[in-house]
C-alpha cells in the first residue's frame, strides 16, 4: 500500500451490484486500494472474481454503489457529467479486443481523443505523430485497424490511450487476444510507457506470466474483494513457468501470512 | 415503339421529375429526420447507453403504426394534416408530405439496426475517453455504421420509389401514374413497358451506386 509514495488512485469501501433476475449481484464487495504514482499494479483473479468491473470503477465506467474513487487528487464520484469526462480524457485504458474504430486510419484513431480534448489542429498531428512514433508505428499512419496485426493494433490503442499524456493507464487484459511473443511486444511498451513517461499503468489480468514480468504490485481478487496482496518489493516474483499453489505462491514463491 | 414513346415524350420527362421530387424531398426527411429519430430509437433501447423505456415505447409505437399502415390508407389519413403542412391535399408537393412521413418511419428502423451493429466496446472506448453525446454519435457511431446506413438509405430509397408509384391517387403524378394513365388506361401497351423499363433502370442504378458507396466506406 501507499508507504509514503504520493497516491494516484484510492479506492475507498468501493462497492458495485447488478440487477440480475434473481436479485441483485455483488461484483464488487467493499474494496478499498491505493495505488503509488509510478506503480504497475497487477490485478488477478479467476473468471467472475470482478476483476474488470473494478477497473471499470477506477475512471467510473460503472459508478459506484457507495464508497469513493480518487484520481490523482480529484474525487471522481463527486464529479458531474461534463466534469467528469475532462477527468476522463486525463486517464487512458485499453481493452482486450482494442476496440479500435475500424472505418478511421491509425492516425485518425490516436487524433480523436484529441479532437475531444479540444487540442487545435495543428498541435494535433504533431501529437498523433510524437505518440505513433512512441508506439513504433510512425509508418502506418495512414493505414487502417483491419490492416494491422494484433499486436500492431494493441499498440495503436496504447497510442490513443497516451494521446491526451495521461498520468494512469488502465487496461483490462490487454495481451489476451495475442500470441506469446506479440504479448512480450506489448508488455515492453508498457514497461516503457512506466519507465520514461512515469505513467501508472493499472492492469487486469488472468495470466501470471503477464504479472511476473511487469508488475511491481499485485492484488489478487476472488468474489469480489481484494483477498491478498503483495508486492515486487518483497524479495521479487518467479521467473515465467508453471508453478502450484496460490496466486501468491506462484507468482513469488513464498506462502505468506494471511491477509487482513 | 418509338411513335408511341415520342407522342408521351413530355409527359413521361415530366413524370419522371415527379418522381424526383417525391422521392428527393422524401430521401431528405429520412436524413433530416430518420436519422436522428433512428439514434435516439437505439439509446434508448434497454441496456443502451440512455435506455428509457417509456419514451422507447412511444417510439416504437409510432414507428411501428406508420409502417404497418397501408399506404394507400395513411395516405388518405393524413390528408387534413397534408393540408395543413403545405395548404392543399392535391399535386406533388402535397404527395411528399405522406412520403415522408413514411420514409422518416422507415430508415429510422434502419438506422437503429446499422447503430446496433456497432460494437459494444466501441462505445466503451468512446466513454473511457471522455466523449460527449454528440463525440459519441459523430466520432464513434456513425463513423462505424456509415456503411451500414448508406445500404439503408439505398433500400429506403428504393422503396420510396415504389411509394411514390400510387401517388397519382392525390394528383402526385410521377412515372408509376404515368404508367397508369397513360399505359395501362389507354391501353398502350408499349408505353407501359416503357415507363416500367425507366423504373427498373433507376432502380438498378441507385442500388449499385448504394452498394459501391458501402462497399467503399467500409474499411473494417
Ligand atoms: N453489466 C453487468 N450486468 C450484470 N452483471 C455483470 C455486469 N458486469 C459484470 N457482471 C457480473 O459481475 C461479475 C464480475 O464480472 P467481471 O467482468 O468484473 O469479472 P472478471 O473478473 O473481469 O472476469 P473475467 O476474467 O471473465 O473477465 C460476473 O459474475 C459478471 O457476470
Ligand atoms: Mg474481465
Amino acid at each position: 500500500m501507499g508507504r509514503g509514495g504520493l497516491r494516484i488512485l484510492s479506492l475507498s469501501q468501493v462497492s458495485k451490484s447488478f440487477m440480475l433476475k434473481d436479485g441483485p449481484y455483488t461484483a464488487v464487495d467493499q474494496v478499498s486500494l491505493a495505488v503509488k504514482a509510478g506503480a504497475i499494479h497487477g490485478i488477478i483473479g479467476a473468471s467472475g472474481a470482478g476483476k474488470s468491473t473494478l477497473l471499470r470503477l477506477m475512471n467510473l465506467l460503472e459508478r459506484p454503489d457507495t464508497g469513493t474513487v480518487t484520481v490523482d487528487g480529484k474525487r471522481l464520484t463527486e464529479l458531474r457529467d461534463k466534469a467528469l469526462r475532462e477527468q476522463r480524457q486525463r486517464i487512458g485504458m485499453i481493452f482486450q479486443h482494442f476496440n479500435l474504430v475500424g472505418n478511421a486510419t491509425v492516425s485518425r484513431n490516436v487524433a480523436i481523443p484529441l479532437e475531444l480534448a479540444g487540442v487545435p489542429r495543428a498541435g494535433r498531428m504533431k501529437r498523433v505523430m510524437e505518440c505513433l512514433h512512441f508506439v513504433g508505428l510512425a509508418d502506418k499512419a495512414g493505414q487502417y485497424p483491419a490492416q494491422l496485426s494484433g499486436g500492431q493494433r494493441q499498440r495503436v490503442a496504447i497510442a490513443r490511450a497516451l494521446a491526451n499524456s495521461p498520468k494512469l493507464l488502465l487496461c483490462d487484459e490487454p495481451t489476451s487476444a495475442l500470441d506469446p511473443g506479440t504479448t512480450a511486444d506489448i508488455l515492453g511498451v508498457l514497461r516503457h510507457i512506466n519507465a520514461s513517461l512515469g505513467v501508472t499503468i493499472v492492469i487486469v489480468t488472468h495470466e501470471l506470466d503477464v504479472v511476473r514480468s511487469i508488475c511491481s504490485e499485485v492484488s489478487v481478487m476472488e468474489g469480489g474483494r481484494i483477498v491478498d496482496s503483495f508486492s515486487r518489493e518483497e524479495g521479487g516474483f518467479l521467473p515465467p513457468g508453471t508453478h502450484s499453489g496460490s496466486f501468491r505462491e506462484r507468482i513469488t514463491g513464498r506462502t505468506g501470512e494471511p491477509y487482513v | 415503339m418509338f411513335e408511341s414513346m415520342l407522342k408521351y415524350q413530355d409527359q413521361m420527362w415530366q413524370s419522371i421529375g415527379e418522381t424526383f421530387v417525391m422521392v428527393g424531398i422524401s430521401i431528405g426527411a429520412a436524413l433530416l429526420l430518420g436519422l436522428p429519430l433512428g439514434t435516439l430509437l437505439y439509446f434508448c433501447r434497454k441496456g443502451q447507453l440512455y435506455e428509457n423505456r417509456n419514451l422507447s415505447l412511444v417510439l416504437n409505437s409510432m414507428v411501428n403504426v406508420i409502417r404497418s399502415f397501408p399506404f394507400l390508407l395513411l395516405v388518405v389519413a393524413l390528408i387534413p394534416f397534408t393540408r395543413l403542412v403545405v395548404g392543399t391535399a392535391i399535386g406533388t408537393l402535397a404527395a411528399t408530405v405522406p412520403l415522408s412521413i413514411v420514409a422518416i418511419a422507415y430508415y429510422s428502423r434502419l438506422v437503429e439496426q446499422s447503430l446496433l451493429e456497432v460494437p459494444r466496446g466501441t462505445i466503451e472506448a468512446a466513454l473511457s475517453m471522455g466523449a460527449s453525446k454528440p463525440g459519441i454519435i459523430f466520432k464513434f457511431l456513425y463513423v462505424e455504421a456509415r456503411s451500414g446506413l448508406v445500404l439503408g438509405l439505398t433500400a429506403s430509397t428504393i422503396s420510396f420509389i415504389s411509394f411514390s408509384t400510387v401517388m397519382g391517387v392525390v394528383g402526385g403524378g410521377g412515372v408509376g401514374d404515368f404508367a397508369i394513365r397513360y399505359g395501362y388506361q389507354r391501353f398502350e401497351t408499349e408505353v407501359m413497358v416503357y415507363a416500367i423499363l425507366v423504373m427498373i433502370v433507376l432502380v438498378q442504378l441507385i442500388q449499385f451506386t448504394g452498394s459501391t458507396v458501402a462497399r467503399l466506406l467500409d474499411k473494417r
